[in-house]
């Protein structure tokens, strides 16, 4: 057979996005000797309330669980340190990686465990509510939780972001008490915009990489979504947002691939263990199937809306519908809608179903590899129905297990051979 | 004494069904105590929780990853198995994320003229949580309008508030029984009490329980003394495990399970509006492990229960895989020690025979005698 050979090249904006990366992470460490406030919680819940009481730093706390994870002796550490304080061992591999790190004081980066000086957070899967509260008590830091009202797409909508709209406004008061800030609106305001017009950029970076060849692997973006995800209501996120929207425009068009030899395409529903990394650049050099992407990442970070037709493309901002930000009300409702659309459907099993056949749908995919990750029971709802799913629906679908976030339960060789499989049921020799 | 609720709970299904020809009424099952009977009563309903089967099954797993908790993978599998055959409809509050799978799919495969899922909030303790929940009874009010075709009037209402709070007030009046140096019911005969009230119409269950308390006393028969114990968990309906913990020297006198004292603890107090002060009985509820956050509330009504009920030793009994509880385990336990409240820590699989569990329990005993 022969295979397309494409031009391909690393993307020029990656280096960038690996300084932005890491500055970040000195952020944290220094956010109080630059006056700012560090403002722990999940990394996908919108910073941007926090952004009214002045310079803000948010901890990047999945990212930074993740980076735990992917330093072996490290992690162990940490588990272990969690698991002897009586934590069992399939609780969050995300809390187990970030919490023992807390526990053992010692940041990943280098010094003590940065102290937040609150905790903002959404609830929306089982552990994290609880991950927090765990952290709130080691550290003594005021923490304050927002319910994500869970749902089915489209019931009781607006008394779903009115909830949500009430407990933000119900944060906010708790914020000025617990800081002592007067919270400011034309900084929410500002933060606000920002953070829409970001996940507008992501969404449009997402579907770009549904241009064959693909300008994007999923490794790249791996590395690069760190920014989007921990900085995306600061300008400098934005900046480089349109930088690599642009990049990846100029790729689509001039056919600049991120795999030369593709030939086939797989996205898959979440970020494969990092250990696995090695496997996902085997199918590509190997098999010429690119993995495309990441649903969850798309999912959660993008603004995306629906097409008439059930495609996919990058959403209107609420500006953008004719309702400009000019109130704290205004803002919060945007950021209401943006947690609403995103959050809720990673725990509705049709909506799962219906959003990852859209995916596939838009990035041109010939199968779909899911990721059981036991260290995720949160991504892993409703994830065997839509394996089931998705098979009807005529898809190639293949699925591995792993715990991505627990070096201990390495298991390569084993994610290997079900990598083999999924190429098999997509019908591919070796190149 | 018991026989009938033993009766009711190993046969509950023969009850439903009997029940629904006796009635002509509709049968629901819900997934959660925190789904609000009193709306489906009002509606001329019969709410039965679905319950553990406790046997081994095959056939969920194309449904629900393994790393779910057992509980939620039995009650789907009972589900596929057609064991539930006669349910009109299927209503899940949120509590957690587990037994959610287990209702989306029981959805997709077993279809239902009726299923319904409550927003009850995550977070009771949010100033919010309240008027959110409100709205949710409110539409759920409707929804149940809309299948029947009935309204659920005012008088209704009230009715069903009134046999409810009657139920709870006598389930309440069983549990005091238990504080007592000999109490009269041992912790599987409490077990079986309880479950029945979750199965059978509760005018039914009220009438055999005023029966019971009003005979207890001089009872013939009442249990050998043993070592107190409390069980504290999720859902827990497993009476063999119990049987288990008493032929072996323990009494179970008090538990915080949601199939136990959760369910019972608190009336509606109707002040006018019905919907709000349905809503304040379930947001005002002691908590069930999912819903702890951010301050943990749950761990001071633990420690006031086991001294109310001179607690020897408490089980901490948690179905392997369960989230809300593995999270509250460690620092329930520390605050048991500061008590000086030994405790012992027990996963299970409700689908594996409790035989396994005989020797920890067993030491868990002698160790609390040595000490007394
Ligand atoms: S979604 Fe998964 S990784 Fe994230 S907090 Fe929940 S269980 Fe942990
Ligand atoms: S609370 Fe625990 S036992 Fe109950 S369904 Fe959820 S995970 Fe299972």
């Amino acid at each position: 057979m022969t295979v397309a050979q494409y031009e391909s090249r690393p993307l020029e904006c990656f280096q960038r996005g690996q300084e932005l990366r890491q500055e970040h992470w000195r952020n944290v460490m220094s956010a109080r000797e630059q006056g700012k406030l560090l403002i722990d919680g999940y990394v996908l819940f919108p910073v941007a309330l926090c952004a009214g009481l002045g310079d803000v730093v948010p901890f990047g706390t999945d990212v930074y669980a993740a980076n735990v994870a992917n330093n072996t002796e490290f992690s162990i550490r940490a588990l272990e340190t969690v698991e002897a304080r009586g934590f069992a061992r399939d609780t969050c591999g995300y809390f187990r990686n970030d919490v023992g790190s807390m526990f053992m004081d010692q940041y990943l980066f280098g010094g003590p465990y940065p102290r937040p000086d609150i905790i903002f957070t959404p609830h929306d899967c089982e552990a994290r509510g609880r991950w927090y509260q765990v952290k709130a008590e080691h550290l003594g830091v005021p923490i304050f939780i927002v319910e994500v009202p869970l749902a089915d797409p489209g019931f009781r909508t607006q008394a779903r972001i009115d909830y949500l709209v009430a407990q933000f406004q119900e944060g906010i008061q708790w914020m000025e008490r617990v800081t002592g800030r007067k919270y400011d609106d034309e900084r929410l305001l500002q933060a606000t915009d920002i953070t829409l017009q970001s996940q507008k950029l992501w969404a449009e970076i997402c579907l770009l990489n549904g241009a064959v060849p693909a300008p994007m692997n999923v490794r790249s973006k791996a590395s690069i979504m760190a920014v989007p995800l921990m900085r995306r209501h600061e300008p400098v996120a934005l900046e480089f947002l349109k930088t690599l929207r642009d990049e990846m425009k100029y790729r689509v068009d001039n056919k600049i691939a991120a795999v030369a030899s593709e030939r086939a395409r797989v996205m898959t529903d979440q970020m494969p263990p990092w250990y696995a990394i090695s496997g996902v650049k085997y199918t590509e050099m190997f098999y010429g199937a690119v993995w495309v992407g990441m649903w969850t990442y798309a999912r959660l970070l993008g603004l995306f809306q629906v097409t008439a037709d059930g495609g996919l493309e990058p959403g209107l901002t609420p500006q953008e519908r004719g309702r400009p930000l000019r109130t704290r009300e205004d803002a919060l409702k945007a950021l209401a809608e943006l947690v609403l659309f995103s959050l809720v459907d990673m725990y509705n099993t049709q909506a799962k179903i219906d959003d990852l056949l859209r995916f596939a749908r838009a990035w041109h995919c010939d199968g779909v590899i899911l990721h059981f990750n036991r260290s995720c029971p949160g991504e892993a709802v409703g994830l065997s129905e839509a394996k089931l799913a998705l098979k009807e629906a005529g898809l190639a679908v293949g699925s591995y297990e792993s715990s991505a976030q627990d070096p201990r339960e390495g298991g390569m060789t084993e994610m290997v051979e079900s990598f083999e499989r999924i190429m098999a049921v997509m019908g591919l020799q070796k190149l | 004494m018991i026989e009938p609720f033993v009766q009711a709970v190993n046969g509950r299904h023969d009850y439903a069904r009997q029940w629904k020809a006796r009635t002509g009424g509709r049968v629901v099952g819900y997934l959660c105590t925190y789904v609000p009977e009193e709306l489906l009563y009002a509606a001329g309903m019969l709410p039965v929780r679905v319950l553990g089967s406790h046997q081994p099954q095959d056939v969920t797993e194309p449904h629900i990853f393994s790393i779910f908790c057992p509980f939620c993978r039995d009650v789907l599998a009972q589900g596929l198995q057609g064991r539930y055959s006669y349910l009109d409809g299927l209503v899940k509050a949120r509590s957690c994320m587990h037994i959610r799978n287990t209702f989306t799919s029981w959805q997709k495969h077993i279809p239902l003229p009726f299923s319904y899922y409550i927003g009850m909030p995550a977070i009771p303790q949010l100033g919010a949580a309240r008027d959110f929940l409100v709205g949710e009874l409110g539409a759920f009010k409707e929804a149940l309008e809309g299948w029947t075709g009935q309204p659920i009037t005012e008088a209704a209402l009230s009715e069903a508030v009134e046999v409810y709070n009657a139920n709870r007030c006598l389930m309440r009046q069983l549990y005091q029984t238990r504080r007592a140096e000999r109490p009269p019911i041992s912790g599987e005969e409490a077990m079986y009490v309880a479950l029945a009230s979750q199965v059978m119409d509760k005018r039914e269950h009220s009438a055999l329980l005023s029966d019971l308390l009003s005979g207890l006393d001089s009872r013939p028969d009442p249990p050998q003394p043993g070592v107190r114990l409390m069980l504290v968990g999720t859902e827990n309906d497993d009476a063999d495990l119990v049987a288990l913990m008493e032929s072996k020297g323990g009494l179970v006198v008090a538990d915080d399970h949601c199939s136990g004292s959760r369910y019972f603890w608190n009336d509606v107090a109707p002040d006018g509006d019905l919907l709000r002060a349905i809503a304040t009985r379930y947001i005002e509820r002691p908590r069930c492990p999912a819903k702890d956050i951010p301050q943990r509330q749950r761990l001071e009504h633990v420690v006031g229960i086991a001294r109310d009920y001179d607690v020897q030793g408490v089980v901490l009994l948690q179905q392997k895989f369960c989230e809300p509880f593995e999270y509250e385990i460690p620092p329930l336990q520390a605050r048991l020690r500061e008590e000086g409240i030994p405790s012992l820590f027990l996963e299970y699989d409700l689908a594996m025979n409790v035989g396994p569990m005989s020797s920890r329990i067993e030491a868990f005993l002698e160790m609390i005698e040595l000490e007394i």
